[in-house]
């Protein structure tokens, strides 16, 4: 296709505007944040003088050592908990035959459109009342959040052991193998890739869940997690433009530095199991 | 591997079909498949399905989170039509809806049909930085735009430098403006998305039909519409689906931003949850606004689905 060097160059310049657009504010907020305190800030304005004050002030507000450890920790269950129920059932959808197969996956299907408001009243009353024990650790968040990320991990997983040519599995069946065998020294390791971008999705949707974690940790003040504490703390200090600009980039920067090392995962995932 | 070579002479097409038709080796795996899938089904039906059916449960009862539950039907509905606040979050929801979508996805179709000509794709810094607002929290998105359109933001200030003073004002606080600012956060939240979105779906429509269309002398507005725009229709479908769940769900953008205020002027279904379950102590009328909340997006969904599916079959 010939191309003028024009149409080219306009094409550049309208991704560059946007590219820019997309990360102006978080850009403005970085910036901000190094600015000394005492002085209202209106732009995009980078510090005459670097400083590193308005960090420590919101560091020590915000309790944020504790909540970036808590949404961490959070983050690694539901990680591992999601990739490992979601390796077993994809199996199972995509390989083995069971009666009721297409109602099940349709079940799945549900919990993939429909947001976590529709679930949320019963589950801050029925956990309390019917699993006690969950309260007050992390499981009263990580299993819920195990549960709603589990639909898009099922038909996740479900795709990627089908994409597997089932020459594979049936030369192994014929040679003896059993299912479980056959899941864990063939197709495993062959769905190794999806089982990363998966837990890498999973990381970045716990990392950010809002809803969830606000309702079912209000009484639990030491679990409360890095966005929780964020909000927070933007509520008391409506006015200290600076000290929040750093209490934001302190909760922002693990999951962008997350994002930069995952990158091709977490857009390749995002883009595709949107259109699948 | 060593099977499949091993077995290739033997004609691996008849034992594909075996296997296809559950005569083979496997036979029924009912038992297997129940070990394998019990643990997810376990935790889903725990706490998905649970839930989402004790929220249409819940939202046939007058509740208030601690005494008895009093039945009354479907009295909590009647109340999301009659009630204007309940009324005005649906609406608000609809301008969302309106503006995620039509601004985000018209912005990344404009891009697309400027770009497509030249065959660019988005890759590294671009994409990198395009998808940047879908990594952020939302937390973190709410404070800068707060910071952004604050009567002594960035927007304001802007406006001042350019001589536009009189158009300034305190955007998220003023009830002429406020549900339209919002509108347009979200817009900026996906628009890089989409614009990826678009631009990966572009790319998979064959060059021959470009080609074709230059040799018929399309200009480029033609050649947008009679390439570009029908090769993309599954990408389009899917972001109004996204543009709407975001828009109808936006708990996090507006809890960080307004709360729904000036007044009630930017309340949306999500917030009304929220804050009749853990506010007014009204439980039942919370169940009711969140059932109605995934009713609207499971018939979106469906009805989506079927538009896509009946275009691509005829």
């Amino acid at each position: 296709m010939q191309t003028s060097t024009t149409e080219k160059l306009v094409s550049h310049l309208i991704l560059i505007t946007l590219s820019v657009l997309a990360v102006l504010p978080i850009l403005g907020l970085a910036f901000a944040a190094f600015n000394g305190s005492g002085r209202p800030i209106s732009g995009i304005e980078i510090p005459s003088l670097w400083t590193l004050e308005n960090f420590y002030r919101a560091w020590a507000k915000g309790k944020f050592g504790q909540t970036l450890w808590n949404s961490a920790a959070i983050a690694l269950i539901v990680v591992v908990g999601t990739t490992v129920l979601s390796a077993l059932a994809g199996y199972a959808f995509a390989v083995l035959r069971f009666r009721g197969k297409n109602v099940i996956f349709v079940l799945f299907l549900i919990g993939l459109v429909v947001p976590g408001e529709a679930m949320i009243v019963p589950l801050y009353y029925d956990i309390r009342e019917f699993f006690p024990f969950l309260r007050g650790n992390y499981g009263t968040i990580a299993l819920p959040q195990i549960g709603k990320f589990l639909a898009f991990g099922v038909f996740w997983m479900r795709t990627a052991f089908a994409a597997i040519p089932s020459e594979m599995t049936e030369a192994a069946r014929l040679d003896g193998a059993g299912s479980v065998e056959i899941f864990r020294s063939i197709l495993l390791p062959l769905v190794r890739p999806a089982l990363l971008t998966l837990a890498v999705l999973v990381f970045m949707w716990s990392w950010n869940d809002f809803l969830l974690p606000l309702v079912m940790l209000a009484n639990s003040p030491r679990l409360q997690t890095a966005p929780l504490s964020l909000a927070a703390f933007s509520g008391q200090r409506l006015t200290d433009v600076v000290g929040l600009s750093a209490a934001a980039l302190i909760v922002s920067v693990p999951i962008i530095a997350f994002y930069l090392v995952f990158q091709r995962q977490l857009v390749r995932g995002v883009l595709q199991g949107a259109l699948q | 591997m060593r099977a499949a070579t091993r077995l290739a002479p033997l004609g691996l097409p008849r034992a594909r079909a075996d296997v296809a038709t559950g005569s083979g080796a496997g036979g029924n795996e009912t038992l297997v498949s129940s070990l394998f899938l019990a643990p997810a089904l376990f935790a889903y039906g725990l706490f998905v399905l649970l839930p989402l059916l004790h929220t249409i449960w819940l939202s046939l009862f007058e509740w208030d989170g601690v005494s008895e539950q009093k039945f009354i039907g479907l009295d909590n509905y009647l109340e999301i039509v009659t009630n204007a606040q309940l009324a005005g979050a649906f609406l608000h929801s609809a301008v969302l809806i309106l503006l995620y979508a039509g601004v985000a996805i018209g912005l990344a179709l404009l891009v697309v049909a400027a770009i497509s000509r030249s065959a660019l794709g988005a890759s590294g810094l671009y994409r990198t930085l395009l998808f940047l607002p879908q990594v952020v929290p939302t937390v973190v998105v709410g404070i800068s735009w707060r910071w952004i359109l604050a009567p002594e933001g960035l927007l304001n200030s802007l406006l001042d430098r350019l001589g536009l003073g009189f158009l300034t004002r305190s955007w998220l606080a003023d009830f002429d403006t406020a549900l339209i600012a919002l509108g347009l956060v979200g817009a900026w939240q996906l628009y890089g998305l989409f614009m990826l979105m678009f631009i990966a779906g572009v790319q998979k429509i064959s060059p021959s039909l470009y080609e074709a269309a230059r040799l018929d002398g399309a200009g480029p507005v033609q050649e947008f519409f009679s390439v570009t725009l029908p090769g993309l229709r599954q990408e389009l479908v899917l972001a109004v689906m996204l543009a709407t769940i975001a828009a109808i769900s936006s708990f996090d953008l507006i809890y960080t931003t307004t709360r729904g205020g000036p007044g009630t002027s930017t309340t949306v279904p999500a917030l009304e949850v929220y804050r009749r379950a853990f506010a007014y102590a009204d439980a039942g009328s919370a169940a009711a606004v969140g059932t109605v909340i995934a009713a609207i997006v499971l018939a979106l969904v469906v009805l989506l689905g079927r538009v896509t599916r009946e275009r691509r079959e005829s």
